[in-house]
């Protein structure tokens, strides 16, 4: 009995984190990126679209609940990899932090308003002024 | 200020001159305070007596100087006791040029002093909160080294290339450093009168990591030229030094726990130092084993396993008996077990244990400090807050 209320326990914590979908101001013209390509660009490696425009990243604190389900539905990252890989590219001169911030409702504002943006957004908090991109999972 | 500073003092001026003309400006750092004490060693101090020797303070800034040019440099104090020289150094300052971002490829190239990006934890080595330990394992990074091994003056390339299968990321880079009289005392001798220099350094590395894969596999080369020039009164003659190492590395990245490992290989030869036509030609071998285990964001264990041989035919040291010297110079292996606590977002608690079984990585090097290094077995222990924003 106490096995089954611990297990339905953790289902109904396992749902209350919602999923994430990839979003991108209205100013990209990406629609798909693959994870790779996506990982190149949360790694802040990859700093341009393809028309040039300066890619601007935007992102929840790395222990957020919608960080921490992105970081492994769509990065299949873990988020202590990726603050391991911002702090060691920006402390050794080669990379930058994303602009982190600390709830959802401001990660959409910025989405909205800052154009070549990407980050990311819980899906019934998505906006008609955003552009969802699907990830191909190769 | 002192050391290996040709131009640290430019710093300021290049930043201050570029903020007018282009935006953004990073600036980040980090506070670190240690307590150490390694007792019958020299490792912390002569006395190995405890010590506040564990300071690192860090100061960065990066600046877009136009859409694919961005200029970058730090600025460190550092205070580890008899590990390396105190004092405040120019970390790195480099000219870093976007020369392909395409989305499967991006390839950067460094001129200027940049960091050693060639070893798993070697570009932010002295960024306390970026390395899994206080100590890293000395058979790799070797602290009597740090200065030599964290950067050098010269040009350097770093790339990532997506394939079918998963990422290369591939770095090479070519420059030397220059090597201080504190430095230089350090790593030979403390007795020496004359002055050292690094001819060159050539390194190159590729790392590979298939997709889907938590495991990543790496290279990495080195070949590296030193000289000594005597003084008018000297103990020592003219030499050369040649340094090749050859570095295999294994990370595995769990959720709860990860695995890091770098096995090398390292040919030195010497030429002439000792006294005028001596020669000497060694191959070392050594390599760790680290293990990290987070049990909630908050705290993680730390263990790992350290060995190293100066001399892979001679790997007890009993050949060294010859020259009077301990046969336990010729080795040094070492376990160490620590923990880390987070105590905010930006502030973390550190500590570890070192058990240690002889001291071939005891400085100075090349001449072994007989008088303070007695013991075969001897411990090590440091505790250090750190800050970073």
């Amino acid at each position: 009995m106490t096995f089954l209320r611990s297990l339905c326990c953790l289902l109904l914590l396992a749902c209350s984190v919602q999923a994430v979908e990839v979003v991108v101001h209205s100013s990209v013209s990406e629609t798909t990126l693959s994870t790779a390509q996506l990982r190149a660009i949360f790694t802040m490696r990859q700093t341009r679209w393809t028309d040039g425009q300066a890619i601007q990243v935007f992102v929840l604190q790395s222990d957020h609940p919608h960080h921490q389900r992105f970081s492994r539905d769509k990065l299949k990252m873990f988020p202590y990899q990726l603050d391991a890989i911002w702090s060691r590219q920006r402390y050794s001169g080669i990379g930058s932090f994303p602009m982190q911030v600390d709830t959802a409702a401001e990660l959409l504002i910025l989405l909205e308003t800052t154009p070549g943006a990407i980050g990311y957004l819980p899906t019934d908090t998505l906006s008609s002024n955003l552009r969802v991109v699907t990830i191909n999972e190769k | 200020m002192k050391n290996n500073n040709r131009f640290y003092w430019l710093m300021p001026l290049c930043f201050a001159g570029a903020v007018a003309q282009a935006e953004p400006l990073e600036i980040h750092g980090f506070v670190a305070q240690g307590i150490a004490q390694a007792a019958k060693s020299n490792a912390i101090n002569n006395e190995g007596d405890v010590s506040l020797a564990l300071t690192e303070l860090g100061l960065n800034a990066k600046l877009d100087l136009y859409p694919r040019l961005k200029l970058s440099g730090q600025v460190v104090y550092l205070n580890g006791g008899n590990r390396y020289p105190e004092g405040a150094r120019l970390d790195y300052l480099f000219l870093d040029f976007s020369a392909i971002d395409n989305f499967d490829h991006q390839l950067n190239v460094f001129l200027g002093r940049y960091k050693n990006q060639h070893w798993l934890f070697s570009s932010t080595r002295d960024v306390p909160f970026t390395r899994p330990s206080i100590i890293l394992p000395q058979s790799v990074y070797y602290d009597a080294f740090r200065d030599i091994a964290v950067a050098s003056d010269g040009l350097a390339l770093k790339g990532y290339k997506q394939l079918g299968q998963g990422e290369l990321e591939y770095n090479w880079s070519i420059g030397s450093t220059k090597i201080t009289t504190d430095q230089a005392r350090t790593l030979l001798s403390p007795d020496i009168q004359g002055s050292s220099e690094q001819k060159y350094v050539h390194q190159a590395s590729m790392f590979w990591q298939g997709i889907g894969s938590q495991a990543s596999y790496g290279i990495s080369l080195l070949d590296s030229q030193f000289s000594y020039k005597q003084a008018n009164f000297d103990f020592f003659a003219d030499g050369d030094v040649t340094v090749q190492r050859v570095i295999l590395n294994w990370r595995y990245q769990a959720e709860k726990w990860d695995l890091s490992s770098e096995l090398f290989q390292e040919r030195m030869s010497i030429d002439g130092f000792y006294a005028p036509g001596f020669e000497r030609a060694q191959i070392g071998i050594g390599g760790y084993l680290l293990g990290r285990y987070r049990f909630d964001p908050k705290l993680t264990a730390l263990v790992s396993v350290d060995m190293l041989a100066l001399n892979k035919d001679d790997k007890r040291g009993s050949q060294l008996g010859q020259l009077g010297i301990p046969s336990y110079f010729g080795y040094q292996h070492s376990l160490m077990l620590g923990a880390s606590y987070e105590l905010g977002s930006r502030f973390r608690l550190q500590a570890e244990h070192h058990w240690v079984d002889g001291t071939g990585r005891l400085s100075p090097s090349l001449v072994p400090d007989l008088e303070r290094n007695q013991d075969r077995y001897w411990q090590v222990w440091a505790l250090q807050l750190m800050y970073w924003f």
